[in-house]
């Protein structure tokens, strides 16, 4: 059975997130799966260097983030088409220019602005995040770490999803590679509240569960729920969009009647190199020339 | 009106019962305004009797007088044994018997007055002024003045004197712990008055044993408030001593106390039951004597996900907030067994399917797991386990745990 | 003769009507577990309660809601532990504000746990004094002398404390003004088996006699 992570954090989440995206990348290949969705926290820092090593190791790198929200939840989101990427970045842009550094926080009503192409995941689905998303983007995501709490609130978000009628999706949201990273992570979770190992108490995470697990220990940890994990597959092949189709595209620039914007450029060049050199030497017009052939 | 106590024994501290301005004028003289006190006690006889009962009472063998001024009353206490008393404008006459020596002149001023034939205050007294300071300078003339009784002088207070200790020497070594509570219980007293006279108490005691091997044992209680309980400070001390003996018998004996303004509480009709604080140290002790050092306190949890970690902390702990506070649906407790109780276990595919521990039997009929916790990595004492809810034949439900060390028994929900 | 006739020609002979049925009835403090309240009216102070059930029967769990209940109203509890067995995390759970909670770890001693609960009676101003011996063996149990549970009785007696003590059996036979027998009725399990179980609570059937009426209240426990 195939599985498909869809919310794994590396180090690009500032001390949230134990291991650079090559890590993830590299144990996506080594553990046989197809593609990876990396969301940092409010942001997309990670995904160029995920996207290049995911290239390498023949992995599928999906692209997205995990949006805090002024309600205090946050929200993972996955960007399936260009558009849905364009709007995720806007988001942050956004979040980001009104607050100090390492802050911010998008609204509910922002979220709904910049909806279109995201896929929302989320703990705790309700009715105004089915209104912002609607029933094909939202998903209830599922987290099975070996934790009473966790596994209660697991049962109760199932149900809402079946009120809701949305699909409940898998993840082990892995905030590093394998088990041993956990230490680490630790170390930074320690560093990020300003407290010592032995001060930290339950800032601590509990145990070593939050690594990439392999397709077949998911599938076991979900073998009540196969929808769980074939629905990782089913979001992952609607994730259209990945770095490779950034097709970036200039400004266009307003141009009077009759004229593209290449002869009006060409014309005000000219008329700018009549005033500039006097007399306009041949030297002059081929530099100008050249430069203009290069655009 | 002044008195002036001389003699061997703790003098300040039986003076400062007194009045408030104390001078320590020598090492074996301590003296003290008591100004005022015949409005509490009555005639200046009344006020002495009530010194020398007082000084009785403590143990102290002192001579005291009481006069009109300082010196008088010094002379006096020095001069005569047992209780003198001056009477206003008599001191002159009181006196006259006295040596010289008594005032402690020069000794070259001494030697001049002995060839002169000047052996006493009353022929010092009876030298004309004008030859003393013509013959003998200033020095002379306070002799004269202190001779007639007639100096007049403000006493030096003793500022910081508020040492509340008290000690006794043995002559002859105590071993046991019951002759040795009559010693406590007189140290305790006394300091308990003095602190009481000041309208002060105290939150520690401090006891320091001399031993006959010339070692000491030192004993330190702390109180949750402050108090003036004689008679639990005491059985607080005996029960201490008899968890924590001497290692030999006892010679010397030091106590000390913090003294401390005491809680001004107030009782009122609404305050919820409590047990007074003094008596429940008391109760605590007694308790502590037969289950052990540790094993009696407030539980304090502590802040890891570690299972069961708490520590129990003496002495009232700040209030925790409940985490959770839904009254109406009672919460699922767990007993712990303590010591784990090690279990054999059957598994089947990879689960917990027959126990059996020490009063633990059964086949598994329902289970929830693993819940896994691990932690403490970068000390020497991490650990790891996984956790399984279980429901046994044996018609109970249990936590039972794997770890490296093997299967364990945690405890029974209940 | 009937026993009216009989109480009419004592009452004559005495002159007057007797009061030795008519004890005032004890303060009663509610336990926070409504369906024991409505039933029980509470737990008598002044009085020895005793909460009995074999292991896992919900006994411990209806100790800490009275617990709870006890230090929400700002009263001091003491908890003698014989059998060591009181674990802190389970009672911050349950709403036990622990610092208002004394606790005297005896060590597997029913003897040590009977004097040390004596020594707290006596020493008074605690609303809640707790004897358990819910792990003791019911030998050992049975061995405390009527006299030892009598003297307790006597010593909370007009006192603002309420004596409970928790066992395997009930003990204290005459001396225990209310005796709350539980025993589990189901339990609950949710999920899937192997995968996503999950062990939810289970449900009390308590027994007990109020105003000489039995009475059984039932009460869910839940454990997340």
């Amino acid at each position: 059975m195939t599985y498909v992570e869809l919310h794994a954090r590396s180090a690009f989440s500032f001390l949230e997130g134990s291991c650079v995206p090559e890590d993830l990348a590299g144990a996506c290949a080594n553990l046989d799966m197809p593609a990876m969705a990396l969301l940092d926290r409010n942001g997309v820092y990670g995904s160029p260097r995920f996207h290049m090593a995911a290239k390498k190791a023949g992995v599928r790198a999906h692209i997205g983030s995990e949006i805090t929200c002024t309600n205090g939840r946050t929200y993972p989101l996955l960007a399936a088409s260009r558009e849905g990427y364009r709007n995720l970045c806007r988001m942050v842009t956004r979040m980001k220019l009104r607050a100090a550094k390492g802050e911010g926080a998008a609204t509910l009503e922002e979220l709904a602005e910049f909806s279109r192409g995201l896929i929302c995941l989320t703990a705790h689905p309700d009715e105004r995040l089915l209104d912002i998303f609607g029933k094909h983007a939202l998903c209830a995501e599922l987290q099975r770490h070996h934790n009473r709490e966790e596994e209660a609130h697991n049962q109760t978000v199932v149900e809402r999803a079946r009120s809701l009628g949305i699909p409940i999706v898998a993840t082990n949201n892995p905030a590093y590679a394998i088990p041993a990273q956990r230490e680490l992570l630790d170390v930074f979770t320690c560093i990020r509240n300003k407290v010592t190992l032995a001060t930290a108490g339950r800032l601590l995470e509990r145990n070593s569960e939050r690594h990439v697990k392999t397709p077949a220990d998911m599938a076991r940890l979900f073998a009540d729920l196969p929808e769980a994990i074939a629905n990782t597959r089913e979001i992952s092949s609607r994730l259209d969009f990945t770095l490779a189709d950034l097709g970036y595209e200039f400004p266009r620039y307003p141009v009077p009647e009759g004229e593209t914007q290449m002869s009006l450029l060409r014309r005000l060049a000219d008329e700018g190199a009549r005033r500039r050199y006097r007399p306009y030497h041949e030297r002059a017009r081929k530099q100008i020339e050249r430069e203009l052939a290069l655009i | 009106m002044y008195a002036c106590l001389h003699g061997p024994g703790n003098l300040t501290a039986l003076a400062f019962e007194f009045s408030p301005t104390v001078e320590a004028t020598a090492p074996d003289t301590v003296t003290f305004d008591v100004a005022g006190l015949d409005r509490l006690f009555g005639l200046p006889q009344d006020v002495a009797g009530a010194i020398a009962r007082r000084a009785r009472e403590t143990g102290v063998k002192a001579s005291l007088a009481l006069a009109g001024n300082p010196d008088a009353a010094i002379c006096a206490a020095r001069g005569f044994p047992g209780v003198s008393l001056i009477p206003h404008g008599d001191e002159g006459k009181f006196l006259a018997t006295l040596p010289l020596g008594l005032l402690s002149p020069t000794p070259q001023l001494l030697e001049t007055l002995e060839r002169w034939g000047i052996r006493r205050f009353h022929e010092m007294a009876s030298l004309p002024p004008l030859g003393i300071a013509e013959r003998l300078g200033p020095e002379g003339l306070r002799l004269r003045e202190l001779a007639r009784g007639e100096g007049d002088r403000k006493l030096l207070p003793l500022v910081d004197a508020l040492q509340f200790e008290d000690e006794i020497e043995l002559d002859y070594p105590v071993e046991l712990l019951e002759p040795l509570a009559f010693l406590l219980a007189r140290l305790i007293n006394g300091l308990a008055t003095r602190l009481a006279t000041r309208g002060l108490a105290t939150d520690e005691l401090r006891l320091r044993l001399k031993l006959e091997t010339g070692g000491t044992h030192e004993r330190s209680l702390r109180l949750p408030v402050p108090s003036l309980d004689t008679k639990a400070f005491l059985k607080l001390l005996q029960l201490d001593l008899e968890a924590n003996p001497p290692a030999a018998p006892i010679v010397h004996l030091r106590m000390g106390v913090n003294p401390v303004k005491p809680q001004a509480a107030q009782s009122g009709l609404f305050v919820p039951v409590a047990p007074e604080p003094v008596k429940l140290e008391l109760t605590l002790a007694r308790i502590q004597a037969f289950v052990g050092e540790g094993r009696v306190g407030i539980p304090d949890l502590l802040d890891s996900h570690r299972p069961d970690a708490f520590r129990i902390q003496k002495g009232t702990a700040t209030l925790v907030k409940p985490r959770l506070k839904n009254a109406t649906v009672p919460f699922m407790a767990l007993r712990i067994f303590r010591p784990r109780r090690a279990a054999r276990v059957a598994l089947a595919s990879g689960m917990p399917s027959f126990v059996m521990a020490d009063g633990v039997r059964g086949k598994v009929l329902d289970l929830a797991g693993p819940w896994r916790t691990s932690g403490d990595w970068w000390t020497l004492d991490p650990w790891q386990r996984d956790e399984w809810d279980i429901a046994l034949s044996d018609g109970a439900l249990y936590r039972i745990y794997c770890e490296q060390a093997g299967w364990f028994v945690e405890g029974s929900y209940d | 003769m009937g026993a009216a006739v009989l109480l009419k020609q004592f009452e004559s002979i005495l002159g007057g009507p007797l009061g030795w049925q008519s004890r005032p009835e004890p303060e009663r403090a509610l336990t926070g577990v409504a369906e024991i309240d409505s039933a029980t009216g509470g737990l008598p102070r002044g009085c020895l309660t005793e909460i009995a059930g074999p292991a896992s029967s919900g006994r411990t769990s209806l100790l800490l809601s009275v617990l709870a209940a006890a230090t929400a109203r700002e009263e001091a509890c003491a908890l003698v532990d014989a059998e060591d067995a009181f674990s802190p995390h389970s009672a911050a759970d349950a709403g036990v504000q622990l610092g208002r909670l004394l606790w005297v770890r005896c060590g597997h001693s029913a003897e040590h746990a009977l004097k040390a609960s004596d020594l707290l009676i006596q020493g008074g101003g605690f609303g809640m004094v707790v004897m358990d011996l819910g792990d003791t063996p019911p030998a050992t149990a049975r061995r405390i002398s009527l006299a030892s549970w009598f003297r307790l009785r006597r010593a909370v007696e007009h006192t603002p404390t309420m004596l409970v003590s928790v066992a395997r059996q009930s003990n204290a036979r005459t001396c225990a003004s209310l005796v709350i027998e539980c025993g589990r009725n189901t339990t609950t399990w949710s999920g899937a088996r192997s995968v996503s179980r999950l062990l939810r609570g289970f449900e009390v059937r308590a027994q007990s006699t109020h105003r000489r009426k039995q009475c059984t209240p039932v009460f869910t426990v839940r454990a997340i």
